[in-house]
């Protein structure tokens, strides 16, 4: 990233929150221009409220919020909320277009920007049906051109892909690459993890209104884990005595719903081998996996609590 | 601003069903108001009427050949008191008339009433009054003792009153139902989304109320149209003063439609809560029946309803011809509270927001 270029999003040492109660506290966050950052944190962490105040939706106590170099208007700053923020009556070009019209866009050239936004979440064969007759992955890739018409500075994507299939998956995570590669920065709000992997340059991951971990996936899950795997054991039914000492003896942990024990360890496939004759007898499976984003902010939560 | 205005009126385009109910339902109710109301407010009350003769002597007989001439199939006799009493109770009939034998004297005649039916049982005893003193063998009392003489303009008046009253309730009925939308737009984001695009709420709310107030003039031009036969001819500045009005009636309805759906959270809480607003509204205001026909207090109370001043400077402007300061105080209150209703509804969505 040149040094020259000012970031998209800073927030510094941040204290928000509703009515009295402060959900980000000394909370500082960058987002630089030409990145898409992903946030992840499990529910209540307090990632819709790092958008909320991004956006100037919400108030700070304290610190300070820049979008830009300090003089975007909120114009530029481009949102795509998590439900289908669009006027159903109208179609995905018509939605588009208010919103064109709202940021500012000339008359003279609306039409190719509509087409442009359209055309990034390949919109295009829906683009003139009811946005109430289309079915939820289309009305996420309209959700998304609406929020890109105005070539934002700044670009929230909250939870883009709930919902849609792989192929929609792909279009989308193309769409947000492509609009950071012109310029903008993306602040990705996302529960997938695959998507996340696919489309974030960086990631932080957050627990109650506090960054824990920032940086690339890669980076931080290797930093988090190292060469460890994660052995996961997953029965039909609770474990007998016998074969839940085994496991235990091993140094699996139980989950919660008493289905699944895990371990993360180095030797994930030697223990997977000698507790496979455990497993067959209790009628479950084996599997050992590298561990993924999901893993990541179960544990960086687990260790910060 | 004209973005969302645009958007919530293209919306409202593709839902035909709607734009029929929107703009056909006023000016049925608005005739049916007239057909109904309009007739009691002017005097011609219809009056059911059962009749038991227990005299049975010629100068009674004479007496029911009379009514009976007179009211035609309104008038129906029965056979016995009892069931005269009956048919007053159970609303078969507005009231009774009962003529009872007096021994050595002439017969009596006796309006027989049932709560809340007053003035019919006056109506027929002011009918009554010359045919019982004839029975008396007196002399009938005069009957125009008090002369009445009528001024101002002829016509139908509660054609052109309820023309007002109706396009009033239809317009705050319809900007309620119209500003829920925006709950749907705060809920999915959308609201969000387009006051970041635009830099702010109030363009956002100003569209809204700029499409909530064309609604309103729509809704009471229909009325309007429905009883152009029934209005005096106007004059040019009275066709313009009528447009001012509706306009501001439509911006007051969506002041305070707007103001109420952002102090909702849902439209589960909205829709009562705006309901009862606009029925108690119409029902202080005058809209559904006048407000002369109201006890002193409530018709003083009325006045802190929008519908009462649009009522009045409708009449004023349309029926009386007449451009008094009261026309310019009912404009201003009107433009004062679709104002004020917008500067609230903006105050709580940004409340809201922050939320």
């Amino acid at each position: 990233m040149g040094s020259s270029v000012a970031p998209a999003l800073v927030l510094d040492r941040v204290e928000a929150g509703y009515d009295g109660r402060p959900v980000l506290r000394d909370f500082s966050l960058t987002l630089n221009a030409g990145e898409v950052y992903a946030l992840l944190g499990a529910n209540g962490a307090g990632k819709s409220t790092v958008a909320r105040v991004a956006c100037g939706l919400l108030p700070v106590r304290r610190g300070r919020v820049a979008v830009g170099d300090g003089t975007q208007t909120r114009a530029r700053i481009g949102l795509a909320p998590q439900d289908s923020a669009l006027f159903p009556a109208l179609s995905p070009r018509e939605n588009v277009e208010v919103t064109a019209r709202l940021c500012g866009v000339a008359r003279d050239d609306r039409r190719a920007a509509v087409d442009r936004a359209l055309d990034l979440t390949g919109c295009g064969p829906r683009a003139d049906q009811p946005v109430r007759t289309l079915s939820g992955g289309w009305r996420r890739r309209a959700n998304l051109s609406a929020a890109l018409v105005g070539q934002p500075r700044l670009l929230i994507a909250d939870e883009p892909t709930e919902g849609v299939d792989a192929g929609t998956r792909g279009v989308l995570s193309a769409a947000l690459r492509e609009t950071v590669k012109a310029g903008a920065g993306c602040l990705l709000i996302s529960h997938d993890a695959v998507f996340v992997s696919d489309t974030a340059d960086r990631i932080g991951v957050l627990a109650r209104g506090r960054l824990l971990a920032e940086g690339p996936p890669n980076a931080l899950l290797h930093q988090a884990f190292g060469a460890a795997r994660l052995l996961s054991i997953r029965l039909t039914r609770p474990a007998s005595e016998a074969a839940a000492q085994w496991f235990a003896q091993a140094g699996l942990t139980q989950a919660d719903d008493r289905l699944e024990w895990r371990r993360l360890c180095d030797d994930a496939l030697a223990v997977a081998q000698m507790l496979a004759a455990v497993v067959d007898g209790e009628g479950g499976e084996v599997a050992v996996r590298r561990p993924g984003l999901d893993d990541l902010v179960a544990h960086l939560s687990g260790a910060s609590s | 601003m004209m973005a969302v205005a645009g958007a919530w009126a293209r919306g409202f385009w593709r839902d035909r069903a709607g734009v029929v109910l929107t703009l056909l339902l006023p000016p049925l109710v608005y005739l049916l108001f007239a057909a109904i109301f309009g007739a009691g407010a002017r005097g011609e009350i219809d009056t059911a009427v059962v009749m038991h003769d227990a005299a049975r002597t010629p100068a009674t007989a004479a007496m029911q050949d009379a009514l009976a001439r007179d009211m035609g199939a309104r008038l129906r006799t029965v056979e016995d008191a009892g069931e005269l009493e009956r048919a007053v109770i159970d609303g078969r009939a507005d009231a009774g008339i009962l003529i009872r034998p007096s021994a050595g004297r002439p017969p009596q005649v006796v309006v027989v009433s049932a709560a809340g039916r007053d003035v019919a049982a006056a109506a027929i005893q002011a009918r009554l009054e010359p045919m019982a003193a004839a029975l008396a063998g007196q002399v009938a009392p005069p009957t125009a003792r008090v002369a009445t003489v009528q001024v101002g303009p002829r016509g139908d008046v509660q054609a052109a009153y309820y023309a007002g009253a109706v396009s009033v309730m239809f317009v705050f009925f319809a900007a309620m139902h119209g500003a829920m939308g925006g709950l749907d737009e705060r809920r999915s984001g959308l609201q969000a989304r387009l006051a970041l695009a635009r830099g702010g709420l109030a363009p956002i709310l100003a569209g809204r109320a700029g499409w909530l107030t064309v609604v309103g003039v729509m809704q009471s031009a229909a009325v309007f149209v429905a009883a152009w036969a029934k209005l005096p001819d106007l004059a040019p500045w009275q066709a313009a003063a009528g447009a001012v009005t509706a306009v501001l009636v439509g911006f007051s309805a969506a002041g305070l439609a707007l103001a109420l759906t952002a102090a909702c959270r849902s439209r589960e809480q909205a829709q009562p809560l705006t309901t009862f607003v606009v029925l108690l509204l119409a029902a202080l205001g005058g809209s559904m029946a006048p407000r002369f026909l109201m006890p002193e207090a409530f018709r003083a109370l009325g006045w802190i309803t929008p519908h009462a001043w649009a009522i009045e400077v409708y009449q004023a402007v349309v029926w009386r011809a007449e451009f008094a300061p009261g026309v310019v105080a009912g404009w201003a209150v009107l433009a004062a509270l679709g104002a004020a209703g917008l500067g609230v509804s903006l105050v709580l969505e940004r409340r809201r927001a922050a939320r």
